[in-house]
């Protein structure tokens, strides 16, 4: 069995868990919203407190199934830190972590170095870090400068867009 | 708004050679796009929303109603030529397409399909121009109660008909319906949950959720995958649309896609549900295939492809007359009106017929052009799919900056698009339909300001509320429609389905 389907449960258990205490937090906002309308049915909370009760509602259901699937899941491993780290590993492989970092680095950029030079940078480090060797560097260049002129002419010089 | 004036409107659109252009470029871009496994038609029209919002509304329409196209073709020739379907509204077209490929006859696939996806589109936009004009009418009588209900019942088919767990799909609903109320509140100006931030007092931008959650949650999938994923090097010869096959399959064709347009004008439902059960059809009525299904039987395409297409048209009648999207592309045009200061509804019909006249004109000139250019290219085509993910993806995540960005020139934007499409990631691994929460997003207003109407009309009475509802035989339809398709999901009515299916096959 492969890690995808040995540690889904647990994942899925874990996203469950942040998304139900996001919709805790946004009923007990919603209450307090209505609080200060003396909580009168029509008010600015009403709605919120509806959609947030909703998404409670629907967690709850959906945590009481993923409950059962999940011991099994911790069976699979000799400790819980193990399922946690392939859990982790799983969800976010190197590849996606190291881009997430590289568009993190990217959007602080752009408020420093302008469009240009951040996405000529951002575009052939992902296209160089992706293509893991096995695409010839001058082909990445001319694509990445490329595709950039590209977008700038399309956008800045023909449709005059703002860029970031 | 009667028939008359929509037929005069769509003549203009006939007239007007830019508009004629910008929808064949659309259909190109579409279908182009469509092609590309993981790149849809949804998320580039989310994209091209911040690059045309300068344009005037017209032209920028005409493009999106080309994509739109475009986009449910392009699907099925990947799915026939590598077997990995292009839109989800091309699955059905890979059972069959590709082991055509695989004897040698893509060519003929191809020709089916496009010849398919015509007729389908246009048997689409004859109801279109015939039927929202009067749906429109109908719409004009209905109470904030109704609109309401309209809009959970909406949300209730996504969750019933939209595959997957019902509560994941009611949960996204809720949520995308609980992220749209974020900010002022319309009625009584009261901040909610934007805790002092000045960037969220004014709400959250839809178009940049949508971003984030079709397009960059997409490339981060892509990435994930990006170690499984080969190009698959085709040879295609040139192909011709062959019409006496056209005649031959016309019964089931005329079948699968007024399923098409019945489907595709259920507000949440799309293209591909209407394929998968137009396979599911032709399978059934059927009977002796000259070859067998799931081994390149022609009306294993003809029945998804006619589908398909006309669930397109027919997505945008629930959009004209009530300003309630049909499926997640519709969503994402209702973000384009909006961005242009229109409301879709009947309405729109009264005020802006040139908007409707460019909607369902170009949808008739948009199937028209798909003739011709999807009969194109296909070797240009085999290289565009070949394009290797490790150049397509970086362009795609800058093109998502660069889109979420135009909108309002607000860096808070990009940053928010990309935690959208980190939520998305996250949501869509675990099977919670990301359309439905762009759905929410897109009703939360109309949603919430029925309600609240509704409420006020009941003097805050919640007796008199309820009681309202069955008052109206319009309000006890809609409400029976929500309530039944909610008890269809409980697990004490799926047992008791399972156990009657027991009890008749033995």
């Amino acid at each position: 069995m492969d890690r995808e389907k040995k540690t889904f449960a647990f994942r899925e258990y874990l996203l469950l868990v942040i998304l139900t205490v996001l919709s805790l937090v946004a009923f007990i906002g919603s209450c307090q919203l209505m609080a200060k309308k003396d909580f009168a049915i029509n008010s600015s909370g009403t709605f919120p407190f509806l959609m947030s009760g909703l998404m409670l509602l629907c967690m709850v259901g959906i945590l009481i199934g993923t409950r059962k699937k999940l011991s099994k899941d911790v069976e699979k491993y000799a400790s819980v830190g193990e399922l946690i780290k392939a859990s982790i590993q799983e969800a976010m492989p190197k590849d996606l972590l190291v881009i997430i970092l590289m568009v993190i680095a990217y959007l602080v950029g752009l408020a420093y170095l302008g469009f240009v030079i951040s996405s000529v940078a951002f575009i052939l480090g992902a296209m160089f870090y992706l293509s893991k060797g096995k695409q010839k560097p001058l082909l990445l260049i001319l694509s990445g400068a490329g595709s950039i002129a590209v977008i700038y002419v399309v956008f800045r010089i023909i449709f005059k867009v703002l860029l970031p | 708004m009667d028939i008359s004036s929509i037929l005069s409107n769509i003549s203009t659109v006939f007239l007007n050679p830019y508009l004629i252009l910008m929808l064949i470029a659309g259909v190109f871009l579409g279908m182009y796009v469509g092609a590309i496994p993981g790149l849809s038609a949804t998320m580039a029209v989310s994209l091209l929303i911040s690059f045309t919002y300068s344009w005037d509304v017209l032209p920028a329409l005409a493009l999106m109603m080309g994509v739109h196209v475009g986009g449910c073709y392009g699907g099925s020739r990947s799915a026939i030529l590598i077997n990995i379907p292009g839109a989800p509204s091309a699955i059905a077209t890979a059972f069959d397409g590709y082991p055509l490929s695989k004897q040698g006859k893509a060519a003929q696939a191809i020709s089916v399909t496009v010849v398919q996806s015509v007729v389908g589109g246009l048997i689409g936009c004859v109801f279109l121009t015939f039927a929202t004009p009067l749906v429109a009418k109908f719409a004009l009588q209905f109470a904030p109660r109704d609109y309401f209900l309209l809009a959970g019942m909406g949300l209730t088919l996504i969750a019933s008909l939209g595959g997957g767990s019902f509560s994941k799909n009611i949960f996204c609903g809720a949520l995308g319906l609980f992220i749209g109320a974020i900010g002022m509140d319309a009625t009584d100006g009261m901040q909610r949950f934007s805790f002092g931030v000045p960037y969220l007092m004014s709400g959250i931008n839809y178009i940049v959720a949508m971003i984030g959650l079709f397009g960059f949650s997409e490339v981060l999938i892509q990435i994930r995958d990006i170690g499984f994923s080969a190009s698959v090097k085709q040879n295609v010869e040139k192909i011709r649309p062959d019409f006496k096959e056209v005649i031959k399959y016309f019964p089931l064709t005329i079948q699968t896609s007024l399923m098409g347009v019945f489907i595709g004008a259920l507000p949440g439902t799309g293209g591909d549900i209407a394929a998968l059960f137009a396979y599911d059809h032709a399978k059934r009525v059927t009977k002796n295939p000259e070859v067998p299904f799931g081994q390149g039987a022609i009306e294993g395409l003809v029945a998804p492809e006619s589908a398909n297409n006309a669930a397109v048209p027919a997505a945008y009648i629930p959009m004209l007359a009530f300003g309630v999207p049909g499926d997640s592309y519709a969503a994402v045009v209702i973000g384009a009106l909006y961005v242009h200061g229109l409301n879709p509804g009947p309405m729109l019909m009264i005020n802006n017929p040139g908007v409707v006249g460019v909607i369902v004109g170009g949808l008739i000139i948009a199937n028209i052009a798909l003739l011709f250019v999807g009969m194109t290219g296909i070797k240009t085509f085999a290289k565009i799919v070949e394009i290797p993910r490790s150049i397509l993806i970086p362009i795609i995540m800058v093109l998502c900056v660069v889109g979420s960005y135009a909108i309002s020139n607000n860096i808070v934007d990009v940053f928010l698009m990309a935690g959208f499409g980190l939520l998305g990631y996250f949501l869509r691994r675990h099977d919670f339909p990301t359309g439905a929460l762009v759905l929410g997003i897109i009703l939360s207003s109309m949603f919430e300001l029925n309600l609240r109407r509704d409420l006020t009309l009941s003097h805050n009475m919640l007796g008199t509320f309820f009681s309202d509802m069955f008052h109206s035989p319009l309000s006890m339809v809609l409400l029976s429609v929500i309530v039944f398709m909610s008890l269809v999901q409980t697990p004490w009515w799926k047992n008791r389905k399972t156990k009657k299916d027991a009890k008749r096959n033995v």
